[in-house]
């Protein structure tokens, strides 16, 4: 059976849930922008965009029924991928700190072209990869909340009480965790500047 | 700490240049690529009717199992049942196999 665009969310949803696979493709391509989005901005170190993706789709397939439509399926979804996503991240390997001689050649290369401010121009940096990467690297300094909430807050852009809502935290909290994982950061990159000023031509 | 008025001070500018940057890039990726990836829905499809198809079979497979377990149950209790009946039946027979004189005896008639 073809699934017309006319078709509701709700409709989809009675059709998916006894099985019928129309409908599930149906879903899969409404809902593709959203999960891409969440999981481009907090893809794990060596992992396909398009593998994380599907999982979630699967994720989504298998708690369809316990989906009460108390929220628009798009924001339901959105909860599962950030929460398959984040799963993931809390598994890859921790670091207390990140040196600059724990850098690799593609992430000082990011930096200088920052400090440059070539960053614009894209001149030395083509590739979301290796500002991913660093970002990263960066982030998984960070205690696993801390890194949520930075996540959230400056990857994907939601305001603190979406994040409060999402963390199901108080705003105040919300604030203070970001507060703090700023301010690790802001030492990390400052022990970096030495060495990146000795580093410029 | 009050994070809201401090919060400028927390910040790097590498961060924000950093997080500027990765959005952007992300930015123009989400432009180019808004539709689904040409076969991704139908393999998404295919593997959740194969998992739904084994959740059948592990449903069944745990029903199975149980109904095993539940006659497995019924058939010793019925057994026990049969084997403490035919140990009363052998005592009754005992008894009736005794010769008149030491049944009269054994049950105490004169």
């Amino acid at each position: 059976m073809v699934q017309s665009d006319e078709d509701t969310w709700e409709m989809l949803l009675e059709r998916a849930r006894g099985g019928n696979a129309a409908a599930g493709h149906a879903l899969v391509e409404r809902l593709y922008p959203v999960v891409i989005r969440i999981v481009r901005n907090h893809l794990p170190y060596a992992m396909d965009e398009e593998d994380l993706a599907q999982e979630i789709f699967m994720k989504m397939f298998a708690k369809l029924d316990t989906f009460r439509g108390e929220q628009p399926l798009e924001h339901w979804v959105s909860r599962v991928a950030r929460n398959t996503c984040f799963d993931h991240l809390r598994r890859q390997k921790r670091r207390g700190e990140l040196r600059y001689a724990d850098l690799r050649e593609e992430d000082t290369q990011v930096l200088e072209a920052m400090l440059a401010g070539e960053a614009e121009t894209d001149t030395m940096i083509d590739s979301t990869e290796e500002v991913r990467d660093l970002l990263n690297r960066l982030l998984a300094t960070l205690k696993p909340a801390e890194e949520n909430v930075l996540r959230l807050l400056d990857l994907e852009q939601l305001s603190v009480k979406e994040i409060a809502d999402h963390l199901g935290w108080g705003e105040s909290k919300v604030k203070v965790t970001a507060f703090r994982a700023r301010k690790k950061l802001q030492a990390t990159l400052q022990s970096w500047e030495p060495e990146l000023q000795q580093s410029r031509p | 700490m009050n994070p809201n008025t401090s919060e400028d001070q927390a910040r790097h500018p590498f961060w924000d240049q950093l997080v500027a940057l990765f959005r952007g890039h992300r930015d123009i990726e989400a432009s180019r690529d808004t539709i689904t990836p040409l076969g991704f829905a139908t393999r998404v499809v295919s593997r959740w009717q194969e998992m739904r198809q084994n959740e059948m079979i592990r449903r069944w497979e745990r029903f199975s199992i149980r109904t095993a377990v539940a006659s497995c149950a019924c058939a010793a209790v019925v057994g026990l049942f049969v084997m403490v009946n035919d140990q009363g039946m052998d005592e009754e027979e005992e008894l009736l196999l005794l010769p008149p004189t030491e049944l009269e005896a054994f049950t105490g008639l004169e």
